[in-house]
């Protein structure tokens, strides 16, 4: 067994428990390495077998961090597998040094792949793998920069049944446990909130914010109704006490998008939203 | 149904695991030679039947927990594959049936399916 293409760090409690640290393994990972990918995976496999892990919860990351393996031997040249036992969930993060995905929703698509002939002779490359890894995931992430790489992170959730809790809180509640102001006066303030988002930068707002968000910006400007409306957000919250114009207000009507105001800056507003149970989109 | 059987009514030479074929139980089968394919759908403690012979096989058994790996249309494991097997200790048996003609004699004897359909 080479000794630089896997290393380990971190351990589990000698008693088989979680309990009273945050174990963690990282693995090295390399590309263009076809006879050792898998190896990892069962590495992985046994520490979950002799910690007792549920036996389904066991195969499910053993199929997560195997596809991502064969990913990472497919397409780059190496990268770093984390795994972080958490008190009711397994997350792993892989992050890779490859060619990237230019199109995510594409690449998730199942059947479309990019793969060569020598990967379709090995079995895979049928376009199944990252689908493959969502199929057996409770939360799926994907970021990519073409040309620089990849990063992956999933959540496993340990009680198969546990599902995360919807938010219960909508924009009205929003309002009414908070002292921002409404600017929207007239608005439907009954849809429900699925997360937070902060950032001042359209970009990132569009490529990472989800459906239902609210968003948290000093960005005052008409484009930005656009986008929360192009991403169906609950809402925005513009923060750091900056008055957004009257064009900006009039196509937040128009869009049907509420507009809260706060003078506190973007790092309290955040604060005081997760104080509400509203959480990050991981 | 004992891998023993098995090998008799696929009429097939064993590459590894003799000891083993009178002590694994086998109670379906997944076919495929797509190994994204048996990853999504396959269930835990069937029994592989591919055409595959490169060590992701191996792995994939591994990682789903399967019993053993029967090759078909006479495919001969390469090295590093059967190496593999035998650290991780899994049967291997290989046979001149086509898949279609194995699956079909695994049936007939009462092998059910991993899965019957996909979702």
């Amino acid at each position: 067994m080479r000794q630089d293409v896997y290393r380990g760090c971190g351990r589990l409690a000698p008693d088989g428990g979680l309990r009273g640290m945050i174990p963690f393994q990282v693995y090295m990972l390399r590309g263009r390495d076809f006879s050792n990918a898998g190896r990892i995976s069962s590495s992985i496999k046994r520490v979950l077998k002799e910690n007792k892990f549920d036996p389904g919860v066991i195969q499910r990351i053993a199929i997560i961090t195997y596809e991502a393996e064969i990913n990472l031997a497919c397409y780059t040249y190496y990268g770093y597998l984390w795994i972080y036992f958490l008190n009711d969930r397994i997350k792993i993060v892989v992050k890779d040094s490859g060619q990237g995905i230019t199109d995510i929703a594409l690449a998730m698509k199942e059947g479309y792949s990019t793969a060569s002939e020598e990967i379709k002779r090995l079995g895979f490359g049928a376009g199944m793998g990252l689908a493959n890894i969502k199929k057996n995931s409770d939360l799926m992430f994907l970021h990519s920069l073409p040309g620089i790489g990849t990063t992956l992170q999933i959540e496993v959730l340990l009680n198969p049944d546990q599902k995360r809790e919807p938010m219960n809180i909508t924009m009205e509640e929003v309002l009414t446990r908070t002292n921002f102001t409404l600017l929207t006066e007239g608005i439907d303030l009954t849809r429900n909130v699925t997360g937070g988002f902060a950032g001042d930068m359209l970009s990132d707002v569009n490529a990472n914010s989800r459906e239902g968000n609210i968003w948290i910006t000093i960005l005052a400007h008409p484009n930005g109704i656009a986008v929360a409306s192009l991403k169906e957000h609950a809402g925005i919250i513009i923060s750091g006490g900056i008055k957004p114009g009257g064009d900006f207000l009039e196509r937040a009507l128009r869009e049907n998008i509420p507009v809260l105001f706060s003078e506190l800056s973007t790092y309290e507003v955040v604060t005081i939203l997760s104080g509400l149970g509203i959480t990050a989109n991981h | 149904m004992k891998l023993s059987e098995i090998r008799t009514l696929l009429n097939a030479d064993i590459i590894f695991g003799e000891e083993l074929l009178e002590t694994t139980e086998v109670e379906t089968a997944f076919a495929s030679d797509l190994l994204s394919d048996v990853l999504a759908y396959s269930k835990p403690n069937a029994l592989f039947i591919t055409g595959l012979t490169n060590p992701q096989v191996i792995r994939t058994v591994e990682v789903l927990d399967l019993v053993g790996v029967v090759f078909v249309r006479g495919k001969v494991p390469q090295l590093e594959t059967v190496e593999l097997a035998k650290r991780r200790n899994i049967p291997l048996l290989r046979t001149k049936c086509i898949m279609f003609e194995a699956c079909g004699r695994m049936y007939t004897a009462g092998v059910g399916a991993s899965r019957q359909t996909v979702d």
